[in-house]
């Protein structure tokens, strides 16, 4: 009913110009951000939740669950002590820690602070690291299954070899026409058909909107009783 | 057993060809200039100088660590060219949490190295969850009554004239994910501005059909374009050091393939 | 330079080269770092989530308005949205946490259809009109393209012509319910070609944007690799590989032995 309800203003909204409807639409918008805030810590709590319930049972793995916790008791105390220090111990603020004047004093996550520094120094580097690993199994991939059997496959290794060499400067070292070409086969193929896939998207998602709407999809409210 | 191995030893041997492709490159300096910089980059150069003095521009950057190599060099050369033309700066994410450090880095860095003042000259937006760009059609205080670090927007001199989206004369997007569907559909939609975009290269060749509708202006896709916008901004950094190893190991790469297609036929014709 | 500059380079590089053990096999180190790595997260969102969204968008101002609301003070001023207009975020909010407890949990789909309600009924008008029409207008006109000179103008329209046929040839392809035989047929495999192209572009693409990933890690290692940072990054590599090698010499002894044929 909410679900109805709501989506059914929001569809008309659109179409009234009156400054009620702009006005529901500003604050229905700003409510959104909050609730999206709260749904942050929501997610954060179910995740403690599973990898407690690892450890708890002693399950294949659960020491790794136990330095999943490390990580979240250090990054939640980086974020929050300066807060605490600012709080009630404002006296102890502007000391220096390894080298830095007053890092105790920058809470939450303003840039200088200690939960900066966790951010930058340990979340920065695995989370770049973790991605580029794929830029070494694509070079295993490209020689193992990277294979021209039929046309079609002929058509996309050109395809993908042209655009790998325009990427580069190389490219219109080889050949002057190479930049051309890969900009000829973005704007014209390439455009063609994702925008083909734009249009294919698109009205899937209307229609799942929909059905968000109506009622009929309610996998987002999750299972259990009513 | 010793097919494992086989497997596995052709995997180890393809990772330390890539490694050295990767890593000698680095140490050997020579020079690759581009022969040609691409309209779709041009395009943004073009309309960053075509702004007058003091005109507020957005960079909502929607990247973590993750998609830092291909999209912090783009944006540090495009903050430089911003500071240069004396534009105000006004950084903010709709992307999450994790843009928020990385965008206050490369901003600040740049302001420090030219002199901007925080709050005339630049100022840095926190994340807000939810249709926020909706909001800022509306009413931009709303959206954002404080900066990142709490203190008050409105009174911001950076803030001069802007009451909503409509006023900021460009925004450009650093875009590691689908922000900049949102600043389509919605931003354009509503609120009229014009969009660019500096993306990963994953995502490049899926908006083509946004430049040729004119929703986007212009796009940098990729470590590739973002060395472009270096030579156009005249300041080389990490982007064009990043094309020597990039050439060499899209090279091995060709290679790579053409012997998986030589041996894939091979064993075709003797299995015949 | 300051210590804790070092001691996060070594912390850097340290974490980097465990998640690269991963490029030998699946190991304790690459595990370990993975759940720091979320661990981290969740801590840092935790974080984000209160002191930039939850405090100043909620509590703050709503802390405001009841002192406001008693008759006392408060400097600055009440802000446009600092009304009792935010119960009712307040509330959703409250129903939201409810998750965490079994026997009302069913109070937080009540938020959730909230938030996925006005979302979609938001995005219909507006994605139809950005990613439908404004899509189909440059697909049909105009039809013929003036360049400056009439080489241009041929090409362009010539362009505009292709992807036209493109976008039709590709939409053709996806309908399932028409038999591709005959003119159908010969129509989807065009599209088939069009899509090839745009997949091999794509993956170029893809190659290319790895690629870049993995060569700003290395730029940053051998960055860690010079005397300054003490040269951390070959100091810590070496004790990867070591660690490495003790596991698989774990590993192997720690295999039950193989029994001998009779």
């Amino acid at each position: 009913m909410i679900a109805f309800v709501m989506g059914i203003l929001f569809i008309i909204q659109f179409f009234v110009p009156h400054q009620w409807s702009q006005d529901m639409l500003t604050w229905v918008t700003k409510w959104l951000s909050i609730i999206g805030g709260v749904t942050l810590l929501v997610g954060a709590g179910s995740l403690i939740h599973i990898h407690y319930a690892k450890i708890k049972r002693r399950v294949a793995g659960w020491g790794y669950s136990g330095v999943m916790f490390f990580g979240l008791i250090l990054s939640l105390s980086a974020g929050i002590t300066p807060a605490l220090i600012i709080l009630f111990a404002p006296a102890q603020g502007n000391q220096s820690f390894l080298g830095i004047e007053g890092i105790n004093t920058v809470p939450g996550v303003e840039p200088g602070g200690p939960l900066d520094w966790v951010f930058m120094k340990m979340f920065n580097p695995m989370s770049a690291t973790m991605f580029s690993i794929l830029g070494f199994f694509m070079a295993s991939a490209a020689f193992r299954a990277f294979r021209a059997r039929s046309l079609e496959a002929t058509l996309l290794l050109v395809a993908a070899v042209l655009i790998m060499l325009g990427q580069t400067p190389l490219g219109g070292m080889l050949w002057s026409g190479i930049p051309d070409i890969m900009a000829w086969l973005l704007a014209v193929p390439n455009t063609a058909a994702k925008r083909a896939i734009i249009f294919g998207v698109v009205l899937g998602s209307i229609a799942t909107s929909l059905r968000i709407i109506f009622g009929i999809e309610r996998s987002y409210l999750g299972g259990g009783k009513e | 057993m010793r097919d494992e191995f086989r497997y596995n030893l052709t995997r180890w041997i393809i990772f330390i060809l890539v490694a050295l492709a990767l890593s000698i490159p680095q140490f050997i300096k020579f020079g690759l200039p581009w022969s040609t910089t691409a309209r779709v980059v041009h395009n943004i150069y073009d309309k960053i100088e075509s702004l007058p003095e003091g005109s507020p521009v957005i960079i909502s950057s929607s990247f973590d660590p993750a998609s830092a190599g291909e999209l912090k060099p783009m944006e540090l050369a495009f903050v430089r060219q911003c500071f240069r033309k004396n534009l105000r700066v006004i950084g903010l994410t709709i992307w999450g949490v994790p843009a928020v450090p990385m965008m206050t880095d490369i901003i600040n860095q740049v302001a420090k190295e030219m002199g901007k003042q925080y709050g005339v000259d630049y100022v840095i937006l926190p994340f807000k969850p939810g249709p926020v760009y909706l909001t800022m059609c509306q009413d931009f205080y709303l959206a954002y009554p404080s900066d990142h670090k709490d203190e008050p927007t409105k009174p911001m001199p950076v803030f001069k004239g802007i009451r909503t989206l409509k006023d900021i004369k460009f925004l450009m997007d650093f875009a590691a994910g689908v922000t900049i569907d949102y600043w389509i559909t919605y931003g354009r939609e509503k609120a009229k501005i014009d969009l660019g975009l500096g993306c990963t290269a994953v995502m490049a060749t899926d908006y083509y059909p946004y430049l040729q509708s004119k929703q986007l202006l212009g796009l940098i896709g990729g470590l590739g374009a973002a060395s472009q916008y270096e030579a156009l901004v005249q300041k080389p950094g990490t982007a064009t050091e990043g094309m020597r190893p990039q050439t060499v190991v899209h090279l091995l790469i060709i290679a790579l393939i053409m012997v998986g297609n030589l041996i894939f036929i091979v064993t075709k014709s003797k299995r015949r | 330079m300051p210590a804790i500059e070092i001691i996060g380079v070594w912390i850097a590089a340290g974490l980097t080269l465990m998640m690269y053990s991963f490029l030998y096999k699946d190991n304790p180190l690459f595990k370990f770092g993975e759940h720091l790595y979320v661990g981290i997260t969740v801590g840092y969102a935790l974080c984000y989530a209160w002191f930039s969204i939850v405090w100043p968008d909620l509590v703050k101002p709503l802390y405001r308005v009841i002192v406001a609301t008693t008759g006392k003070s408060i400097e600055p001023p009440l802000e446009r949205y600092e009304t009792w207009w935010l119960v009712i975020p307040l509330f959703f909010s409250i129903l939201m946490l409810t998750r965490f407890l079994p026997r009302i949990s069913w109070l937080s789909r009540w938020s959730f259809a909230f938030i996925m309600g006005t979302g979609s009924g938001m995005s219909i008008p507006y994605v139809v009109s950005a990613s439908l029409f404004k899509q189909m207008e440059p697909t049909l006109r105009p039809f013929i393209i003036k360049g400056t000179t009439t080489t241009t103008t041929l090409v362009d329209t010539t362009s505009a012509l292709l992807i036209l046929i493109g976008v039709i040839a590709v939409l053709l392809y996806f309908f399932f319910s028409l038999e591709h035989k005959g003119v159908i047929g010969g129509v989807a495999r065009l599209g088939i070609f069009y899509m090839m192209v745009a997949f091999g572009a794509a993956f170029g693409y893809t190659i290319m944007a790895r690629e870049s990933l993995a060569i700003a890690r290395v730029q940053e290692l051998i960055k860690w690799s010079s005397r300054e940072y003490y040269y951390a990054t070959i100091i810590l590599l070496v004790l990867v590989a070591g660690l490495l090698a003790l596991f698989e010499v774990i590993r192997i002894s720690s295999r039950p032995p193989t029994s001998p044929k009779s």
